[in-house]
């Protein structure tokens, strides 16, 4: 509140000043420059300490002076308005200069003091074509103050807001001083009129770019918020508990490319002692997948309790999600997996994902567990095949999502498969844990600074007989 | 960027892919695809795909349960070594081979 009562105080101070310096002008020249220059620094200290907005309001005094020298000769009017055009220029907003309508207001008016200062240079005071070319000039600035509120805020002229008051504080004191001549001042406020449409239309462009500015960041905002919001859900979702099963470990991990994603692990103890692993990657990525991603978990949830075996239970999603899918245009890839951990023996099926590797303890060869089959969603009452393997200690199977077969470095090169296989050989014998955090490692350095481009997400299965081990996420 | 160029001959339409078909430019494809009636068959000629990812393969997919729909078959050709790998790995290969040998 002081502030504006210092503002309000230093305005007035300017205005004076600024009269003063007009009425100097007017009866010396050699004056001006002197005159400018303080005004011009008084207009910037204004500005450091105070606001813009009344700094621009005051920046209408060289104008007044400019229309003192419309009585002098056309050198000494441009220079007048290039002080003008100056303080103006220095005092707007930088964004106004790069909007067209910033320019062509100043082609405007330079045109209109051009034409005025002709008319009235070589006119005689008080004929009735100089009044005709006043009044000519005064419709003219109107209407040009009126077209440029249009085109900036599409509305009319609001007279509270333009500043006008400043006009006929000015004016007043102007026509004190020319008292003796009344048609500078029609030609003053001509010109008044048109400046103030120079605060119109830049507060006008201000104003429109801050209130996009707003609405921008308040959507983005709320985006964000929401995304953060889906995000938690789904990680609460898939960061089910690992079952505790005798006679190995299982771990798992999924790192979203966009913090969301339509990768997908699951896990189920099965009456009958068996470990039921799924793994899923719908197609797409961020909040789409994400959303039928959490769809293919109820849909697996549900089938895992019905299903016998792997095959079983992929029919029964297929069947479950099939017509969703097949209306929103989309599907996903699952690979299931049962491990009987007495017998050693994992049975899988397989609807469309890439196969598993399987890294055998005592040969450490690491290769991919065989066995194809159409995605679900793709074909209505669809079977699928089953097969198994026999695991021995120290085995581990890897499933896996095509993110870290498909992360790309900075020249393009896919990761590849053989790469990863290296990574499974190398550490084999280390906990499953730790397997992914290399493998997810190597993959980083891999891609360097590159964003991730897909979800990555891992499954490792291990076979230890001896130790009863806590598996850990 | 995908560019494709659709050749009609006779009651086949030969859709040629040149480009990447991934989440976008599927709405390109789609908008050659869509429209697609009252042919007997609509081939895909690959030749000129250098990739193609999930949105790619859903593209497709949606092609092939419009082709049940409209009447016709589909069929994939000159697809590269890792464009076939993959469309092998998701069965789309085989979902067209039951189709056309009519298990619905």
């Amino acid at each position: 509140m002081r502030a504006s009562v210092r503002v309000n105080y230093m305005g007035v101070f300017l205005a004076v000043a600024g009269l003063f310096g007009a009425s100097t002008i007017i009866f010396s020249w050699q004056k001006t420059w002197m005159y400018l220059l303080l005004y011009l620094i008084g207009l910037l200290l204004t500005e450091w300490f105070f606001t813009i907005g009344i700094v621009q309001g005051l920046s209408l005094l060289p104008i007044l002076a400019g229309i003192m020298a419309f009585h002098y000769p056309v050198g000494k009017a441009s220079f007048i308005m290039l002080a003008v055009a100056v303080t103006q220029t220095i005092l707007h907003h930088a964004e106004t200069w790069r909007h067209w309508v910033f320019w062509l207001k100043w082609v405007l008016l330079i045109i209109v003091i051009g034409m005025i200062n002709l008319l009235t240079g070589n006119v005689p005071y008080g004929s009735l074509s100089f009044y005709t070319s006043v009044i000519a000039s005064v419709a003219s600035l109107y209407g040009t103050w009126l077209l440029s509120s249009y085109m900036v805020n599409k509305k009319g002229i609001e007279w509270k807001n333009s500043g006008i008051y400043y006009v006929f504080l000015l004016s007043l004191g102007v026509i004190l001083i020319s008292f003796y001549r009344l048609a500078p001042f029609l030609i003053l406020a001509c010109l008044c009129i048109f400046s103030v449409s120079l605060h119109e239309i830049t507060r006008g462009l201000q104003e429109l770019q801050k209130r996009s500015d707003q609405l921008a960041h308040e959507l983005k905002n709320t985006l964000r918020r929401e995304i953060q919001l889906a995000q938690q859900i789904q990680s609460k979702l898939l960061n089910t508990g690992v079952p505790e099963f005798v006679g190995g470990q299982v771990a798992g991990t999924s790192i979203a490319a966009c913090s969301i994603g339509g990768d997908y692990y699951d896990f189920c103890i099965l009456k009958n002692g068996k470990l039921r692993i799924v793994i899923g990657d719908v197609m797409g990525k961020g909040i789409p997948a994400a959303m039928l991603m959490l769809l293919t978990r109820s849909a697996f949830r549900n089938a895992a309790e019905k299903g016998r075996g792997p095959g079983e239970t992929l029919t029964i999603m297929n069947s479950i999600l099939y017509d969703d899918f097949k209306a929103l245009g989309s599907f996903v890839t699952v690979f299931c997996a049962d491990y009987d951990p007495q017998s050693k023996i994992l049975t899988y099926a397989n609807a469309g994902h890439n196969l598993p590797l399987i890294v055998k303890g005592r040969t450490r060869s690491c290769e991919q567990l065989p066995g194809k089959g159409i995605m679900l969603g793709g074909m209505p009452h669809q079977q699928y095949q089953e097969h198994s393997i026999q695991l021995d200690n120290d085995d581990y199977v890897f499933f896996y999502t095509d993110g870290i077969v498909e992360a790309r470095n900075e020249k393009g090169e896919a990761f590849r498969l053989e790469r990863l296989r290296q990574i499974l050989v190398q550490y084999a014998n280390s906990p499953a844990t730790e397997i992914e955090d290399q493998v997810f490692q190597k993959v980083t350095d891999f891609t360097k600074n590159l964003p991730q481009k897909d979800d990555i997400t891992m499954v490792v299965l291990k076979v230890a007989d001896d130790n009863k081990h806590l598996a850990a996420v | 960027m995908l560019n494709v160029k659709s050749r009609l001959e006779g009651k086949t339409v030969r859709l040629s892919l040149e480009g990447i078909l991934d989440i976008s430019t599927v709405d390109t494809f789609n908008g050659q695809t869509e429209q697609l009636s009252g042919i007997s068959e609509l081939v895909l000629d690959m030749a000129g795909l250098e990739f193609i990812d999930s949105t790619g393969v859903g593209a497709i997919l949606q092609v092939v349960r419009l082709s049940q729909e409209r009447g016709f078959t589909v069929s994939l050709e000159n697809a590269n070594e890792n464009i076939s790998e993959l469309l092998n790995t998701v069965g789309l290969f085989q979902l067209i081979e039951a189709l056309r040998k009519g298990a619905f």
